[in-house]
């Protein structure tokens, strides 16, 4: 896609959302209760929505990406930084019932909860900002680079196991060069 | 498309809405849009983070944490797309709620089926998924819905990780209450 001016940018990212808001909110994912009963395997309703919107997200990227439409840079596989997170993560949703979308849809639709997870949530980035600089390193540390899963490929008939393609970027992908 | 089975009238209290595969298509599709847009997926957390930095050197322009904050991240915090994003998504639910009739929070008052979170539960829980979002770069829309869509190995680490650890402490949580209950 051609490139575009940072208000059309701005104005196709304010239409996004509206439209992920409202669908979060109608399929019943801007609730607390909805999460944590997926977590607790009495609501299928998350695994569901998100199954099927990876599986069409999958898809569609394939095809775009094929056709040069769409980039392929995937988030660095930082080991400690993804593991450590995940844990709070993982952490952090069973307690509050939200994560950052979800939050923001339910705030919306006039969950006061979800006002004060979103509370929560910017405090939170904002001693994120604070530490960063100290943190950067530990959460770098033994960084594999940008590493695709490939496999499933629908084009062969067999699939073949997961293989792990790791693919070092420049230097500074691997050690950032200490300031 | 096939269409909603139906639309949810006046006072649908036990009606649990469209069916989850619909709108996953639909989120789906949506992203889809994204990846050929922006070039990227559907991200939220990031904004949140972009947000703290631009207020942060908003309050304390001199304070040598923000400096170091921006030098330690490639490119200098923006309020960009993504960030209209999140405000997008408020809008959204709050339009979605609006049109199917009044607050998510007026019918919830109806229900009241189960305990509602305290407040500091829910600020504390936002509090400690937002650093882990940030310490791993993403979170449920950044990672779980568009990295695993693209085949990012840290987003299939990140994912049944996150859903794994909480899932886990909601069981042991669930237990705890039971057994606590029962003597």
């Amino acid at each position: 896609m051609a490139e575009m001016n940072e208000s059309t940018r701005n104005a196709l990212g304010m239409a996004t959302g509206i439209v992920f808001g409202a669908l979060l909110q109608r399929g019943g994912l801007a609730d607390s209760r909805t999460i944590v009963g997926q977590l607790t395997g009495d609501d299928s309703r998350v695994a569901k929505t998100m199954g099927t919107a990876v599986a069409v997200g999958a898809l569609g990227h394939r095809w775009l990406h094929r056709r040069g439409l769409t980039t392929d840079e995937p988030k660095p596989m930082n080991p400690v930084g993804l593991v450590g997170g995940a844990v709070l993560f993982g952490a952090g949703m069973a307690l509050s019932g939200y994560c950052p979308g979800t939050a923001a849809a339910a705030a919306g639709s006039g969950r006061r909860e979800a006002v004060w997870a979103m509370a929560g949530m910017l405090a939170a980035a904002g001693v994120f900002v604070a530490t960063y600089p100290r943190l950067k390193r530990a959460l770098e540390a033994g960084t594999l680079g940008r590493v695709t899963v490939a496999g499933g490929t629908p084009a062969r008939a067999a699939t073949p196991p997961l293989d792990v393609v790791v693919r070092p970027r420049a230097p500074d992908a691997r050690v950032k060069p200490a300031s | 498309m096939s269409r909603h089975r139906h639309h949810a009238g006046s006072g649908a209290a036990i009606d649990r809405g469209p069916s989850p595969y619909l709108i996953g298509a639909a989120i789906g599709l949506l992203n889809i849009c994204a990846f050929a847009a922006f070039r990227k997926g559907i991200g939220v957390s990031g904004a949140y983070e972009s947000s703290a930095a631009l207020v942060a050197r908003r309050l304390a322009p001199d304070a040598a944490h923000v400096n170091d904050y921006v030098k330690a991240r490639k490119d200098p915090p923006k309020f960009n797309w993504e960030s209209w994003l999140v405000l997008g998504t408020i809008l959204g639910g709050m339009a979605a709620a609006r049109t199917r009739g009044g607050h998510d929070a007026e019918v919830d008052d109806r229900l009241s089926a189960e305990p509602k979170r305290s407040p500091l539960a829910s600020a504390a829980g936002g509090a400690m998924l937002m650093f882990g979002a940030r310490m791993a770069d993403g979170c449920t829309s950044g990672h779980a819905l568009s990295g695993t869509a693209q085949g990012a190995g840290s987003s299939w680490l990140f994912t049944p990780l996150m859903f794994g650890v909480g899932s886990l402490l909601v069981r042991r949580a669930r237990g705890a209450r039971r057994r606590g209950g029962e003597v």
